[in-house]
């Protein structure tokens, strides 16, 4: 029977251990902080009356404990106390307790707690951030000097660029025919030697045509309209009249002198047709 | 299917000139200052075309359709096109003969010479969809059987731009089986004046007891002024007017610029260019010529090719449409 019950003995006196050991003595030493840090000091018991924290009588006081919660434990009490330091050493908790009735206090066990300093003895500013220095790539005036290099050679860059360009196209445009007269001496040149192929004989009576609408200031009325319009026209008509016999007829009964009917398209100055129109769309 | 081909021409082209000169006299004692659209619907009746017109109501559409089917003597059907319209109610269908217990075709309106489709945008797309389809094909397929239709056959749609609530609008490739879309607009002033005199003196038409109001349809004249023969002679010499190598660069040209527009996301198909020199052809004719010229192609560049082109999100957004590009595609020379 003793033997069956000693093992549930045993299991019954270990779980007990630290039930018995959980209540605070006033023997027992808390654990040292450092200067600013809050401590709970939980289940302390004392004897005697209830007490409370002294009321501070000066603002320098360098040791700050205030009463979290208090119960009755037997004839004495269980109080929760939190206190921090403000300076290293050792405090004397009874110390800063009395009565609450504001009867003669009993005499309390010591109960002594140590706060620490992290900064080495005598110092009193905190040490300095060991933070490695950043490079240095110029002040302020060095930016400016910089953005305004980086805004001139942008500026040039864009100047240079657009002088490219527009040179570019001053040279394709004098590469090219710029007006129509221009356009016309060569594919009549062509015409008129009979080295035009179907396409660039159609492109010759577009181009006439095309002509004769900015000569006469048609250029913004419907092409229909505007065709009408040069058909009308004694030269004019007379040209389209005679490239259709030419280009579109399918019998030889108008024969065209293509040379005669083209000669006043070979030499035609560049500007002419400009003012032509001009005069034209004023009238 | 055979093709057969047709006897030589036994008219002359003076003779098919003079036909078209009485077919347009005979209109124009009906219908006033409509010049343009009768020219219109000869072409497209002489190259087997369709025609989609584009206008308000009231401008004579239907008159000038039926005017032109009495002068030719040719089978007229109208068709009102409405939401509610089925695809059988055009085509025909199959009707069980409650005597016999067998099936009979039933023909529809569309087996006619010329058709006139109103308001054709009103009709569901499946019905527009099917009357395209059977304007490509030329024949109709009702039960088992495909039935031809009958030739000539011209279909006269119509349009109203302006009420485009409830309506179904005819897509580019839908539209694209049309030769021409012109767009009518309203008479000119002195126009508008003979058509109100001659509305004036149309006096009222005894029917029984009672009596009624003439109006024009009344006014047109039953005796042809042309047969079918004469029809056929006309569209034999359109097949004879000359069409020169150089016109036929400057349609490619055009064309092609309409491909490569920048207001343009579509472009001409080949059958506008098709579509443009066979209309080159038959206007040359009514004008007398016997060779087309870039004059044929300017005047009907609009009507061949505006509803087949479509101006991309940009240009409309900047207020530009397809007729700007077109008149600068015909204004452009050179690449």
């Amino acid at each position: 029977m003793i033997k069956t019950l000693l093992p549930a003995v045993c299991l019954f006196a270990l779980l007990a251990v630290p039930a018995t050991s959980a209540d605070v003595s006033p023997s027992d030493t808390p654990e040292a902080t450092s200067v600013g840090f809050p401590v709970t000091i939980e289940d302390l018991v004392l004897p005697g009356p209830l007490l409370q924290v002294k009321p501070l009588e000066t603002r320098d006081d360098p040791f700050i404990l205030r009463l979290v919660q208090s119960h009755p434990h037997g004839t004495s009490h269980r109080y929760t106390f939190e206190y921090y330091a403000l300076e290293p050493g050792e405090y004397n908790l009874v110390e800063y307790l009395e009565p609450t009735d504001g009867q003669q206090a009993v005499e309390l066990p010591a109960t002594m707690v140590t706060v620490t300093a992290i900064l080495p003895p005598g110092q009193i500013e905190p040490n300095m951030l060991e933070s490695a220095p950043l490079p240095r790539v110029g002040g302020y005036w060095t930016w400016v000097l910089l953005g305004f290099l980086a805004w001139l050679a942008i500026g040039y860059a864009i100047l240079t660029v657009g002088k490219k360009r527009s040179a570019a196209l001053e040279a394709s445009s004098e590469e090219r025919p710029r007006t129509l007269a221009d356009r016309l001496r060569p594919t009549v040149e062509a015409a008129v030697a009979g080295e035009l192929t179907q396409a660039e004989l159609a492109e010759l009576e577009r181009v006439l045509f095309a002509f004769w609408r900015k000569r006469l200031g048609l250029d913004h009325i419907p092409a229909a309209e505007a065709r009408r319009k040069v058909l009308e026209h004694p030269e004019g008509g007379q040209l389209l009249r005679q490239l259709e016999a030419w280009l579109h007829r399918p019998d030889d009964d108008m024969p065209v002198d293509i040379p005669e009917l083209l000669a006043p398209y070979r030499n035609l100055p560049s500007e002419s047709l400009t003012t032509e129109a001009k005069e034209a769309v004023e009238v | 299917m055979s093709i057969v081909e047709s006897d030589p021409p036994t008219q002359t082209v003076d003779g098919t000139i003079e036909f078209i000169a009485r077919v347009r006299e005979r209109v124009g004692q009906v219908v006033v200052g409509q010049d343009v659209v009768v020219e219109r619907l000869l072409i497209a009746l002489f190259t087997s075309g369709h025609i989609l017109l584009q206008g308000v109501p009231g401008v004579a559409k239907t008159l000038l359709a039926s005017t032109l089917s009495k002068a030719i003597h040719l089978d007229f059907s109208r068709i009102q096109f409405t939401i509610d319209l089925l695809p059988s109610d055009i085509l025909g269908s199959e009707i069980l003969d409650q005597q016999s217990g067998s099936f009979r075709t039933h023909k529809g309106p569309i087996f006619t010479n010329l058709l006139l489709a109103d308001e054709i945008n009103r009709a569901a797309p499946k019905v527009q969809s099917a009357m395209l389809e059977a304007m490509q094909e030329r024949k109709v397929t009702i039960g088992d059987t495909a039935y031809p239709l009958p030739v000539p056959f011209l279909v006269i749609a119509t349009q109203n731009p302006v009420e485009q609530s409830g309506t179904f609008e005819l897509p580019e490739a839908q539209l694209d089986r049309f030769m021409l879309l012109h767009r009518l607009g309203y008479p000119e002033p002195e126009h508008e004046r003979e058509i109100l005199r001659r509305n004036m003196s149309l006096g009222i038409r005894r029917e029984g007891k009672g009596a009624v109001a003439r109006n024009e349809f009344d006014s047109i004249n039953d005796e042809p002024v042309g047969s079918e023969d004469m029809l056929v002679e006309a569209m034999h010499s359109v097949h004879e007017v000359h069409v020169s190598d150089t016109f036929l660069e400057h349609v490619i040209e055009i064309i092609d610029r309409t491909r490569r527009h920048p207001d343009l996301e579509l472009g001409c198909s080949p059958r506008a260019g098709i579509a443009m020199t066979k209309a080159a052809r038959a206007r040359a004719l009514i004008h007398g010529r016997n060779y087309v010229t870039p004059e044929d192609l300017y005047e009907l560049a609009e009507d061949v090719i505006l509803h087949r082109i479509r101006a991309n999100y940009e240009a409309l957004a900047e207020g530009r449409t397809t007729a700007s590009a077109l008149q600068e595609i015909l204004q452009e020379v050179g690449a």
